[in-house]
């Protein structure tokens, strides 16, 4: 979470407590311009300041902007609106790439606010439902809400405009009439706020931090770094998603599912199923998906279904790794993950090619390779997160070491 | 030339053998309700492979946004036939 924002905070309880009430009870466009007020009260007051708040909203203004000619001129899509808008992001987030081929003074970076990566996510999302005609209508006030709900702007889950769209008009309830559920929903924020500030916090003292020693430091103190890194970004992230997907739902908006166990992923691409979940789903569908069809589908070397399969994973986590974060770093993590997908992938296929479909269903079905699974992936998936807390050069001085040399 | 939309039931049953070809489940058997979890092998790499082969067999596009918020079977059997037949 950003540094100086709080969960815990009576300013953000008391948002939240005064959310549930206005929004949850109010009907009408009195209702959509409360939830806007709390919104931009969050977003300007409590998170990024005035010059946050007027880069964001001109960030989302333009996204609406092309996402409305895109309705009217559809070719407009790919080929121009979604370029310049990625660009835009580009821009604003101030990329270190950005510094290799640009003069210094083009270059700032006032706009680079929190949240920005996953406002580009959402109104991308929305721009790609224009160009295919399964946009839900474009209404600027909920449009407006659905960038700045509070509940998803600094950290997603990433919701869909569809899903948001649905549940603020009340066509999908975010919860069930009962009393059962709303105690749920109150249950799941408290489990939230317990993650995020209390166990995140017992294990963030062992955690691999940017400021250690990775040369001194002992190989036993590296790997317990390494573990608790690990644990100490899921039970804050999913600490943080817990108590937001409460909120949500006890004002009528219930953002989607972030996390299911990933401590449990038996191989890459089921963690990825359970890390992150809202990400994932985005990538799948609007990176890896029309990337794939297009390889399949071209007249070159791209079509044949090996190269594309690993092109295409290849291309998608270079750009999950790029929409994490702006360093090298994350474009290592991206290609750390691009690496594990590919031998998964390609080991997979030759499994299924070498003994069948039916036996290596059976083989999976084993518990020491189910296991054997589990504990691969947490060690590649803990040694990746390295780069998100290290420079590249100090995370590769980490694997050295963890490898004795 | 005239106009001869395609019956849900003969496109299902080039749907299923689309199916069957791409997952290489000699029997499997759709339903409009069958979704990517009930057929083993129905992941997104399939789903994509699944598109294509719909798109040749039955001569017609499908969009992103068309590919990604298919939630079952009887979905894309209803987008298979209206394209058809459009």
């Amino acid at each position: 979470m950003p540094v100086g924002f709080s969960l815990l905070s009576v300013q953000f309880l008391g948002l939240a407590v005064a959310a549930v009430l206005s929004v949850g009870l109010l009907r009408g466009r009195a209702r959509a311009w409360v939830f806007l007020f709390i919104n931009v009260y969050f977003v300007g007051r409590m998170l990024l300041g005035l010059q946050g708040l007027v880069s964001s909203f001109l960030f989302c203004l333009v996204g609406y902007g092309f996402a409305r000619a895109i309705l009217k001129r559809k070719h407009l899509a790919y080929r121009l609106l979604i370029p310049v808008y990625v660009g835009m992001f580009v821009y604003m987030r101030n990329y270190d790439i950005l510094h290799w081929v640009a003069p210094e003074f083009v270059l700032t970076g006032a706009f680079a606010t929190v949240g920005l990566s996953f406002l580009l996510f959402r109104v991308v999302h929305v721009m790609i439902e224009a160009a295919s005609g399964t946009s839900r209508p474009l209404e600027f006030l909920t449009f407006i809400n659905y960038c700045f709900s509070f509940t998803t702007f600094m950290m997603g889950p990433i919701q869909r405009y569809d899903d948001f769209h649905d549940q603020w008009h009340g066509r999908t309830p975010a919860l069930a009439p009962t009393l059962e559920a709303h105690l749920d929903a109150v249950i799941r924020i408290l489990v939230g706020l317990l993650k995020a500030y209390v166990l995140a916090v017992w294990v963030q003292p062992f955690a691999l931090l940017p400021g250690t020693d990775v040369l001194t430091a002992s190989v036993t103190q590296l790997w317990v770094g390494v573990y608790a890194f690990w644990f100490f970004l899921y039970l804050n992230f999913s600490g943080y998603c817990d108590v937001v997907i409460g909120v949500g739902s006890l004002l009528g908006v219930r953002p989607p599912e972030n996390f299911d166990k990933p401590f449990l992923a038996r191989n890459i691409s089921d963690f990825w199923l359970r890390q992150h979940r809202s990400l994932t789903l985005w990538l799948t569908d609007y990176v890896f998906s029309p990337l794939y069809k297009w390889a399949l589908t071209s007249e070159s070397v791209l079509a044949r279904p090996a190269v594309a399969v690993n092109v295409s994973l290849v291309a998608t986590m270079v750009v999950s790794g790029l929409w994490h974060g702006t360093t090298l770093a994350f474009l290592f993590f991206g290609l750390a993950h691009a690496a594990f997908l590919v031998v998964y992938h390609n080991w997979n296929t030759f499994l299924t090619h070498r003994f069948g479909k039916k036996r290596v269903r059976v083989w999976r079905q084993n518990g020491l390779v189910h296991a054997g699974g589990i504990i691969l992936t947490f060690h590649a998936t803990a040694l990746a997160f390295v780069f998100f807390n290290l420079p590249w050069n100090e995370a590769f001085t980490v694997f050295g070491r963890l490898l004795g040399r | 030339m005239e106009w001869n939309p395609m019956s849900d039931g003969a496109a299902m049953e080039k749907l299923t053998q689309v199916f069957r070809d791409v997952l290489d489940e000699p029997d499997l058997r759709l339903a409009r309700d069958t979704t990517a979890a009930d057929v083993d092998g129905w992941d997104s790499l399939a789903h994509i492979q699944l598109m294509v082969a719909v798109e040749r067999a039955f001569g017609i596009k499908l969009t992103t946004g068309e590919i990604a918020n298919l939630a079952d079977v009887g979905e894309l059997l209803d987008l298979v036939v209206a394209r058809s037949g459009s």
